[in-house]
């Protein structure tokens, strides 16, 4: 399955949707400015186009009353380069000037410009006026000025607001992620505590900020977790611990005892079974000490290259007649050369627990194989058994200590065999799968291949 | 032999010295690695029965100082159960074999005798005998009465520690330990089946009898002369 990438999480992510959010605001916020300012401003612009326009015709008005100028002139009428004028006799024909077609209302015009050398329609703004005799003046003032005041703001908005957006957008992906770093070493610190590493914790920084207050309140949490868990596992420590030499001495005496009477003596049998029962005990205490010390070994303390084809096929030819004997079948698959760094004394056990877990909850005609492979990835080495196999939601449990299920009441053992494989397991960071062989049970070890 | 148990728990020491008078032994007992030290300055043992966990001393650094004055008597360690880096640690240290307390006595009687010959025997030969059967170390064949037998790899290493030790008393445990190289307790009958597999192939349809003895509850003994008794 292919991982998304980190900023598709970062995308989705609670701290990117805000800042979304605000970004989007911001954009609002931009348009609402804009409109305000671009209406005053061009309601400004307007009056004062209008404002020019009206004042330049009144002046041509007073002047063409006054001197009736024959051919009439931009320049005798008080206009600049950008005001222009059309003379029309009563009935609207024209007269002169650049406007040659009379506009029927005033204000915003286009229009083509007489005796102008650039071609096309020319923005104006328009006032008609009426002179004495009778005869219409308009005035229009070119509108390029007004309009690239406005063209400016409208700009100036435009640029400023995509500005504003693409930071806005660009902080909250940044905040975002870096929350996002946060939130993710939390979830990791979570998971490795998941995974048994109990004594993780997370980093606080001095920002004492709310991810700081919430890392200190799972560093809490974490610690009475590991609290409980540890004292659980100390107190049978301890008791194993503490029975351990009044166990021998009642064994000692035992055997004192036992040695004293007569083998005839109906005495001597009774003896020599609390001695099997006290052997019991002790190999129960013996091995609940044994996991608890795995568990309590510093990772890779005294691991060493092992042969794994060398030991797995020497436990198969070593267990073969145990099986034979008992009509039953032992098939190893076994690569060769596979070699992994490890302690050998503790997978030679894990093996033998699991072949011998094997011949204990199977019957007479049953078949087990043990396989071991390679790939660049792993090493798996794998136990199948044709037994009745185990409920996928009892899978869990019997890897706990002194776990046995109702089914394996009668057979031997203490519930301890797959609590120590477990516990060896994790010691070399492998991982323990307990799947269905249809039917049997399938124990799967997958020792990651450490990068040399 | 001259035996020296050191160990803080009275009832151990006291069970492991009423055992081994009994046995026609000559024992001395220390309760600390101080008594015991001042106890070895004074005379020569034949064998030492070392407790790891001693009030004053760690069992190992005593062993440790007894090498390093070039004080070669065997010493077997006593380790508690469950503790698994002990029993190395005690071999690395250079004691010659260790047992888990508590341990029955004749596991204890068994071992002590494997170190003490051990000690006795400097060489050790390439070609073992014992009565008409011969095991040959560099070649890896077994002969019996001239016939050749086939072994599978751990049937000669079984046969190889017995003829090693023939005529001694060999446990299940140190035959676990030594053969198979187990530190652990497997709860199954493979060193019954082994030897069972073994007796079939080397004792079984041979005219001059049965070589590989049980002991009832003790262990496994190869005789080395056959008809008369050796002890």
């Amino acid at each position: 399955m292919p991982q998304p990438s980190a900023h598709h999480f970062v995308l989705r992510s609670a701290a990117f949707r805000l800042a979304g959010l605000q970004a989007a605001l911001f954009a609002l916020i931009v348009v609402v400015l804009f409109g305000v300012t671009w209406g005053s401003i061009g309601l400004y612009v307007e009056q004062r186009v209008d404002a020019t326009a009206v004042d330049k015709l009144h002046g041509a008005i007073r002047v063409l009353d006054a001197v009736p100028l024959n051919p009439v002139r931009s320049d005798a009428l008080d206009l600049d380069s950008s005001q222009y004028f059309g003379l029309f006799d009563r009935s609207g024909r024209y007269l002169a000037g650049a406007i040659d077609v009379l506009p029927g209302h005033d204000g915003n015009v286009r229009m083509p410009l007489r005796g102008v050398a650039w071609v096309g329609p020319v923005g104006l703004h328009v006032v008609r006026g009426e002179l004495a005799d009778g005869r219409q003046l308009v005035v229009g003032v070119d509108r390029a000025r007004a309009d690239a005041l406005l063209g400016r703001v409208r700009r100036a908005y435009l640029t400023a607001g995509l500005a504003g957006l693409v930071a806005a957008l660009a902080v909250g992906f940044l905040t975002a992620r870096r929350y996002l770093g946060r939130v993710e070493k939390i979830a990791a610190v979570a998971a490795e505590i998941v995974n048994g590493r109990l004594d993780t914790r997370l980093v606080v920084t001095a920002q004492n900020d709310e991810i700081d207050r919430l890392s200190v309140a799972l560093n809490a949490t974490w610690q009475r977790i590991e609290l409980l868990l540890e004292g659980m596992r100390q107190i049978s420590t301890d008791i194993a611990h503490e029975l351990r030499t009044p166990l021998a001495h009642l064994r000692f005496r035992l055997e004192q005892t036992c040695s004293a009477i007569d083998p005839r003596e109906p005495a001597h049998a009774a003896v020599s079974r609390s001695i099997q029962d006290v052997d019991h005990v002790l190999a129960i205490f013996g091995a609940l000490l044994r996991i608890a010390q795995i568990h309590a070994r510093q990772r890779r303390a005294g691991f060493e290259p092992v042969d794994m084809s060398q030991l797995v096929g020497a436990a198969v030819a070593d267990y073969r007649p145990l099986f034979e004997d008992d009509g039953r079948l032992l098939h190893a698959e076994i690569q060769g050369e596979v070699g992994i760094v490890g302690d050998r004394m503790l997978l030679q056990q894990l093996l033998v627990n699991l072949i011998e877990n094997a011949l204990r909850h199977t019957s007479r005609g049953a078949a087990l194989t043990v396989s071991l492979l390679q790939t660049p990835e792993y090493t798996e080495l794998s136990v199948t058994d044709s037994g009745p196999g185990i409920p996928e939601s009892q899978r869990e449990r019997v890897l706990q200590r002194l776990v046995r299920l109702d089914a394996a009441r009668g057979a031997p053992g203490a519930g301890l065999g797959l609590a120590l494989v477990k516990a060896i397991s994790d010691l070399h960071e492998a991982s323990l799968s307990l799947l269905d062989a249809q039917p049997g049970l399938r124990v799967q070890i997958r020792l990651p291949r450490i990068a040399t | 032999m001259d035996i020296l148990v050191v160990d803080d728990d009275e009832e151990t020491r006291s069970h492991v010295v009423a055992g081994l008078g009994a046995g026609g032994h000559e024992v001395s007992e220390a309760g600390t690695a101080a008594a015991a030290l001042a106890l070895i300055g004074t005379r020569r043992f034949d064998a030492i029965v070392l407790d790891r966990l001693l009030p004053d001393q760690d069992g190992t650094t005593l062993v440790r100082d007894l090498r390093r004055a070039a004080n070669s008597t065997p010493v077997l360690m006593l380790t508690a159960v469950g503790d698994i880096n002990a029993r190395v640690e005690g071999i690395e240290a250079g004691a010659d074999d260790y047992l888990v307390k508590p341990f029955a006595f004749a596991e204890l009687r068994a071992r002590l005798q494997a170190i003490c010959r051990r000690g006795a025997r400097a060489d050790a030969p390439a070609v073992l005998h014992a009565a008409d059967l011969t095991l040959d170390c560099v070649n890896r064949t077994v002969r019996r009465a001239g016939i050749s037998i086939p072994l599978q790899p751990r049937e000669f290493l079984l046969l190889e520690y017995l003829m090693r030790h023939c005529d001694e008393l060999v446990t299940r445990a140190m035959l676990l330990q030594n053969v198979w190289k187990y530190h652990f307790d497997p709860q199954t009958s493979i060193v019954e089946t082994h030897i069972s597999r073994l007796r079939a192939k080397v004792d079984r349809g041979f005219a001059s009898g049965e070589l590989i003895e049980t002991v009832r509850g003790e262990g496994y003994l190869l005789r080395s002369v056959l008809g008369g008794r050796t002890d």
